[in-house]
């Protein structure tokens, strides 16, 4: 790992346009990735953790918009960037893999001609190198037959065959960062656990940065460097990982860690999180988890919190930690 | 938990075979084998967890259990009665008190009808009540699953994830049920919302003195809820015992792989050696011989490829089907 940031995203704004108005997706996200790291960004459904992934490929849905902020890779904003321009930095520079194999891959082309594929658009290559090193990229990924693998279609892999196959694909013109979206979730546990092995192993043979996207705090327990949690299309906290997990500073962080059943503490009651995460239309004026932290004081109703903690290593959004309170804005108040 | 040695419901040698044959006059007979000789007992008052991946029967043997689908062959026993000897009259009695919450919320409630009609169809199916005693059951069902009663004439389209989950419990619990066989009832709901689900279904358990059949593929929670759990691979239970037992010593070797497979939300476990089953599942219409597991299992011997081995009792409730269990218990 070193000290120079491979992308770094500032203030990113990213919304929807839907029926009912504008859904703004992403709200002022901001973090970066060094070279070789890992950095997940977690998070329950809707908290717009996917839809920063895609604002990095600029590959959103039709009615996606970035908005506003910046998106540095290697020094350059990607933002400004044109389409063609863009085209270049995909699946060469930036690859990214998906939660679910069967529809990333394309069922009427066999494996071997979506290997290829990435590399003839963007080296100049003849077909028999490039098979060659299809074929030697689905044996470091570990698919026994490489060679009939090749020539086979989609639908005749396993799920977990087919996870690998995706992210050979993707380690095909050696990205400089592999976006990993949910990569483990539509798998099986045994076949989860064979999938997290490969991507360590492609992290030290390869030196790739990641961008893991999860829901599932073990997973970022096992892969992740440095951690950003997600809330409402912001982030709550930021920090290495093992400072996470030991020393969660925000309260949506510590009813996630609660509220996670581990099988290495047999007896432990499970904590919840009362409530539910709210919609994107309904925003409340303060804080966005105000209505559901068991800490909720006067001021989380009125103001936005902005990084109240900030310490070189550890970012909070939660007015916890400010120490500038007046004693009417830290009147408790019970919200559930 | 009030865990008395009364029997509930026991299974024995429960099998269901699909059939998929093909050509005419199915020339090419085949079966996917997807429940295979299974037996357990559930206890008043306990709950036992199944867990097992995708494929692997246990959703098959809740849906037996369930009366959802007729087993092929095997026994269902509950309170002494073989269910699937009974009078069309005694079984829809019965019905009532095996009750069933599934997997999908957003599936298994009916978009046309309003959460006072889905609440209220089984009682309105198995008991005379009036107006205004229906009223005040649902009422009373909503409350007791932390449902809003001003809710009652919402659509289920106009609630999140984890509150038609709730919706779905209240339905199953509304004809006082003995049984309570849960699909996966956490599995597509955030993590956030899954531990309320849990700690309601428990608290809902030692308040109705409920027993549940828990079944799921994650560890984690089955973990969390279940006094016993069983695990199965292929259509076969490989290992039951107590949550306890097994989480100290698992003695089967997919047991084994099953839980170190299981990522901890901890980074200082992260360093841990892991013994990551290698392998895909191989497919139930055409399962290994002998031993199930024998094709991803490191320890599989000659025996294993030919012999089946027994589900056996290895100590006081401990069951296991591995012809090496007790070699491997110390490796």
């Amino acid at each position: 790992m070193s000290n120079e940031n491979l992308l770094e995203i500032k203030e990113l704004r990213t919304s929807f346009k839907t029926e009912e108005g504008k859904v703004p997706s992403v709200d002022g996200v901001s973090f970066q990735i060094k070279k070789g790291e890992v950095v997940a960004l977690v998070g329950e459904s809707g908290s717009g953790k996917s839809v920063t992934a895609l604002s990095v490929l600029d590959i959103l849905a039709s009615n996606g918009r970035i908005e506003g902020g910046e998106i540095l890779f290697n020094g350059q904003n990607l933002t400004k960037y044109n389409e063609q321009q863009m085209r270049k930095i995909r699946g060469n520079d930036i690859s990214m893999i998906f939660q679910e194999p069967l529809t990333s891959l394309n069922p009427v082309f066999k494996v071997g001609e979506q290997m290829t594929e990435a590399l003839h658009a963007h080296q100049k290559i003849s077909k028999s190198k490039a098979k060659e090193k299809s074929i030697e990229m689905l044996d470091k990924v570990g698919i026994p037959r490489a060679n009939k693998v090749f020539n086979s279609y989609p639908h005749s892999l396993s799920g977990g065959m087919r996870q690998r196959v995706m992210i050979a694909i993707a380690l095909m013109c050696d990205p400089k960062l592999l976006i990993a979206d949910e990569p483990t979730t539509a798998l099986d546990v045994t076949i989860q656990a064979q999938i997290l092995k490969l991507l360590k192993e492609v992290i030290k043979k390869f030196d790739t940065s990641i961008l893991l996207i999860t829901h599932d705090l073990g997973v970022v327990a096992e892969m992740a460097d440095r951690v950003a949690v997600m809330y409402c299309g912001q982030i709550v906290e930021e920090t290495d990982v093992f400072t996470l997990f030991k020393n969660p500073k925000h309260p949506y962080t510590k009813g996630l860690i609660d509220s996670t059943p581990k099988i290495n503490q047999l007896d432990e009651k499970l904590r919840s999180i009362p409530g539910s995460v709210p919609s994107p239309l309904e925003y409340p004026a303060g804080c966005r988890f105000a209505d559901r932290c068991p800490h909720t004081m006067s001021i989380c109703l009125q103001k936005v919190p902005n990084d109240e903690l900030n310490d070189e290593n550890h970012l909070s959004r939660c007015f916890l930690h400010s120490d500038e309170l007046t004693d009417d804005e830290k009147v408790q108040v019970k919200v559930n | 938990m009030t865990n008395t040695n009364e029997m509930l419901l026991e299974v024995k040698g429960l099998k269901k075979y699909f059939d998929v044959s093909t050509g005419l006059l199915k020339k090419k007979e085949a079966y996917v084998y997807a429940v295979d000789d299974v037996n357990f007992y559930v206890r008043k008052g306990e709950t036992l967890g199944i867990v097992g991946e995708s494929g692997c029967g246990k959703s098959t043997t809740g849906n037996m259990v369930g009366m959802l689908l007729e087993p092929t062959e095997g026994e269902i026993i509950y309170k002494q009665q073989n269910l699937r000897e009974l009078s069309k009259k005694n079984l829809r009695n019965v019905r009532s008190e095996i009750q069933m919450i599934f997997q999908d919320p957003f599936s298994s409630l009916n978009p046309r009808m309003k959460v006072y009609d889905i609440i209220a169809e089984p009682l309105r199916t198995h008991e005379n009540l009036t107006r205004k005693e229906l009223y005040d059951r649902i009422a009373e069902l909503m409350d007791l699953v932390g449902l809003n009663k001003s809710y009652m004439k919402r659509y289920p389209h106009e609630f999140s994830g984890g509150q038609r989950q709730r919706i779905g419990i209240a339905r199953a619990i509304a004809l006082n049920p003995e049984l309570v066989i849960c699909d996966e009832p956490v599995s597509a709901l955030d993590v956030s919302i899954q531990s309320q689900i849990l700690n309601l279904l428990l608290k809902l358990q030692k308040e109705l003195d409920l027993t549940f059949i828990f079944i799921a593929h994650g560890l984690p929670a089955v973990q969390y809820i279940s006094d016993r759990i069983a695990v199965m691979y292929l259509g076969k239970v490989v290992e039951l015992a107590s949550k306890e037992d097994l989480f100290k010593q698992a003695l089967h070797p997919y047991t084994k792989g099953l839980l170190s497979a299981v990522p901890i939300p901890d980074p200082e476990f992260r360093e841990e050696e892991k013994y990551v089953i290698e392998g895909d599942i191989p497919s139930p219409e055409n399962p290994p011989t002998g031993c199930n597991f024998h094709t991803r299992c490191p320890f599989a011997q000659d025996i294993c490829k030919t012999k089946k081995p027994e589900f056996e009792e290895v100590s006081k409730d401990r069951f296991v089907a591995c012809h090496f269990a007790l070699e491997l218990a110390n490796k």
